[in-house]
């Protein structure tokens, strides 16, 4: 094929640059000659478009004004957002059940009853970074009950005083639980080696322990409970991460290992009390 | 060949592609116009203006299909219809000296190719597009079924070419067109 043509070629030439030019380059032009040339054709397409659709209507006949199917819409709507629903309330159920068999196995004793406890609002002013939940004595909630996330991760202590229907969660990290006894685990995976620390609050929710700067404490090792003031059946569960170590400023010799909890139980929605309180209420808990 | 004219039927078969005809789709098979129109002025007019006329068609119908890309916005490439048209044409004008232009049914049959070598430049057009970064008018995975779906509307071309080609050809004279054998119509 020979193209002797040369203002042909010049034109093909330019039509074949301008194809494999960006979009962002030359679509804003096109998209201005598609609409000059689709404004001009426009009306007779139009004409055309309405004869053709009373020479072959389109096959469904029932547009979104039809009220038959503005009621079917309306029902496939409920029904989805039930189905919806209901999937969500079944992956809801299973991650509970999945919580309630790993707390039982952690601590056959049987000492306890699993209370689910919803997260109210935060307790202001005096009891800053206290939480409400939405369970009390009525359900078997006492005061020192631990109150945990899924599994094996405290989220704190429940408070002091609880009334009948709510309770207080003070969480780890607050400094209304004093001093934690708790372990360092060196060698998660492996022997399980674990260095005893005292863990206390210092502030924005962390909490801070004097180490050994050669005892092999690094970021990432989990911190578990090993406190006899605590309930037995928390004892092993843990507590938070390290997330750094440092050397402590007023002995240059000694570390110091910050801790940020496990769960930040002003985030969450909800809690499981291993509730060691006897239940004013018939049944099982919610 | 007389300019006008073909404006003419190039409007007309634009109209017609993209407002009218899908009132003769049988399933996939959806008759196009434009590849009789242009199997039509490759096998009659002079090389150049043959060439000029499949350039022309390309881009405008080009500019009249824009995609919707991400975001709600419309796109309009030039290149995947005019690489098409411009394939087809250079597969036509070598066949002009072979094919008996007079018989509706040969000149309905080359039609449905030209659709079928066009649809090859225009695949071939926005898959480069797609390289590119542009969404392909295409769902990803399912271009076997597209490409099927191109063999039957050249069935379906090849079919509605016979009638065009009829009336074309009762309008020939209008067109002027060189007469055959001359060298207008070898250039």
């Amino acid at each position: 094929m020979r193209i002797a043509d040369r203002p042909f070629a010049i034109a093909v030439l330019v039509s074949m640059i301008v194809s494999v030019l960006p979009t962002r380059v030359v679509g804003g032009v096109l998209v201005d000659a598609s609409g000059v040339v689709s404004a001009l054709l426009n009306p007779p397409a139009h004409a055309l478009q309405l004869l053709r659709e009373w020479l072959r209507p389109p096959q469904q006949v029932r547009g979104p004004d039809d009220p038959v199917m503005r009621e079917l819409v309306r029902e496939r709507d409920t029904y989805r957002s039930q189905w919806h629903a209901a999937r969500q309330e079944v992956a809801e159920l299973e991650r509970k059940l999945d919580q309630f068999g790993a707390i039982r196995r952690a601590d056959p004793s049987g000492a306890w009853r699993l209370v689910d406890a919803a997260v109210g609002m935060a307790v202001p002013a005096a009891g800053q970074g206290v939480v409400r939940l939405l369970s009390g004595t009525a359900l078997g909630v006492a005061a020192g009950d631990v109150a945990i996330v899924r599994g094996d991760l405290l989220a704190g202590r429940v408070g002091p005083s609880p009334d009948r229907l709510s309770s207080t969660l003070i969480p780890i990290g607050h400094a209304g639980l004093g001093r934690i006894d708790a372990s360092i685990v060196i060698d998660e995976a492996g022997q399980g080696r674990r260095l005893p620390v005292q863990l206390e609050a210092i502030g924005e929710g962390r909490l801070g322990c004097d180490v050994a700067l050669d005892g092999g404490v690094k970021p990432g090792m989990l911190v578990r409970l090993r406190d006899a003031s605590w309930p037995k059946g928390a004892q092993g569960m843990v507590l938070g991460t390290v997330v750094e170590v440092g050397r402590k400023d007023q002995q240059p010799l000694r570390g110091r290992a910050i801790i940020l909890p496990a769960i930040d139980a002003r985030n969450l929605a909800e809690v499981t009390i291993k509730a060691t309180g006897q239940s004013s209420q018939s049944g099982s808990a919610p | 060949m007389r300019s006008p004219v073909f404006i003419a039927a190039l409007l007309v078969a634009v109209l017609l592609d993209s407002a009218f005809l899908q009132v003769l789709t049988i399933g996939d098979a959806r008759p196009w116009l434009f590849p009789v129109v242009l199997a039509f002025v490759s096998f009659n007019a002079s090389k150049s203006a043959a060439w000029w006329s499949a350039l022309a068609m390309g881009v405008l119908y080009d500019l009249v299909s824009p995609v919707a890309a991400p975001g709600g916005i419309t796109i309009v490439v030039i290149g995947p219809n005019t690489v098409g048209c411009l394939l087809a044409a250079a597969a036509a004008i070598p066949l002009r000296g072979v094919v008996f232009k007079r018989n509706p049914v040969a000149v309905g049959v080359l039609a449905g190719g030209l659709l079928m070598i066009h649809q090859v430049g225009w695949f071939a057009g926005w898959t480069v597009r797609g390289w590119l970064g542009d969404p392909v008018p295409w769902t990803v995975g399912h271009v076997g079924g597209a490409m099927l779906a191109s063999f039957w509307a050249a069935c379906a071309t090849a079919v509605l070419g016979i009638p065009v080609s009829v009336l074309l050809d009762r309008i020939e004279r209008w067109w002027g067109f060189p007469p055959v054998g001359s060298v207008a119509r070898r250039i």
